[in-house]
């Protein structure tokens, strides 16, 4: 799956030359040309979209084969692809949905070993007992150190963020989607992207505030 | 003293809702001021909006090992394979053929 580059040279567009009416019309032509337009596609966002994956499920592996079924999902649906929404946005959509499913049967797959009993859910239970607390961030020796214990301390509490607000945070914060695409892409309003945005960062700073124990002086928390 | 101060231009309660807006710059000015004036006099306010625009911008220190850069000639090689694979099968079907 070859395409040349750039318009000039009479190839086919790169993603950032071409506009999605353009894209769309080369994709849903014949072959070649729409195999090497979808090409386009494929490098414009792959490592974005594997990276965006990989956050969720963690395994490099298992991405990839979600990854390669989004693409087949895309290539499949491009007829039905109405264009109302920009092309990056509703592959984001099938990836989003392509992951939802693969937690799904994760869930279903550790809840079937949970009744057979092989402990699995009690060892993911039990936690990791080398997470050692922060002293206050302010009260550490070295400005740089705090931020970096700061840092990681974010990054925990973005991986133990739960649905619905970790949708919206990891596409709008992670991912660098606009408030409006992260709208149209799960089907909700502004006012509800900014609210379940605010909460999950707002529980982001609670649970970092914890683990850097300094949660009693948490605002929200004080009398006014 | 300054706790009292900070409080008396804003309660605390209202920091971490005005902390979004504050982030996209769309406060007014004489409430972005007062905002500002409250997290200088105030610790755990300050502390609240620091940890907030790191929440808010995480790019910079999740861990984001790049992908391989051929993973992405990989995709492609398999995406080629599987897509030669269901236009032949369409082809085949087109003209009846076992």
């Amino acid at each position: 799956m070859q395409e040349t580059a750039g318009v000039e040279s009479g190839g086919i567009p790169t993603f950032a030359e071409a506009n999605d009416a353009e894209l769309l019309a080369r994709l849903r032509g014949p072959e070649p040309a729409s195999r090497q337009a979808f090409a386009v596609v494929v490098r414009a966002t792959h490592d974005r979209l594997l990276g965006y994956i990989r956050r969720q499920l963690g395994s490099l592996e298992e991405s990839r084969e979600v990854l390669q079924d989004v693409y087949l999902a895309a290539h499949k649906g491009l007829p039905r692809f109405e264009g109302k929404s920009r092309l990056t946005t509703w592959i984001y959509s099938l990836a989003y949905h392509h992951v939802c499913d693969r937690i799904a049967e994760r869930a279903r797959d550790r809840s079937a070993r949970a009744m057979l009993g092989d402990g699995e859910d009690f060892l993911m239970a039990s936690g990791d007992p080398d997470v050692s607390r922060a002293t206050a961030w302010d009260s550490a020796p070295d400005a740089l150190r705090a931020r970096r214990r700061a840092e990681e301390c974010i990054a925990e509490a973005v991986a133990a963020l739960e649905p619905p607000g970790c949708h919206v945070y990891r596409l709008r914060d992670v991912e660098g989607l606009t408030g409006e695409e992260v709208a149209e892409l799960l089907g909700l309003s502004h006012a509800a992207v900014r609210v379940q945005l605010h909460r999950a960062r707002a529980e982001i700073v609670a649970r970092a505030r914890e683990r850097l124990g300094a949660g009693a002086t948490a605002p929200e928390r004080r009398r006014a | 003293m300054n706790g009292l101060m900070a409080r008396a231009l804003y309660p605390c309660a209202h920091i971490p809702d005005l902390t979004y807006d504050y982030l996209e710059g769309r406060l007014p000015a004489l409430t972005t001021l007062r905002f500002k004036a409250h997290l200088a006099m105030c610790e755990g306010c300050a502390e609240f909006v620091s940890l907030y625009t790191l929440a808010a911008d995480p790019v910079r220190f999740l861990d984001e090992t790049p992908p391989p850069s051929e993973l992405v000639e990989l995709t492609l090689s398999f995406l080629d394979k599987e897509l030669d694979r269901e236009r032949g099968t369409a082809e085949r079907d087109s003209i009846g053929e076992p």
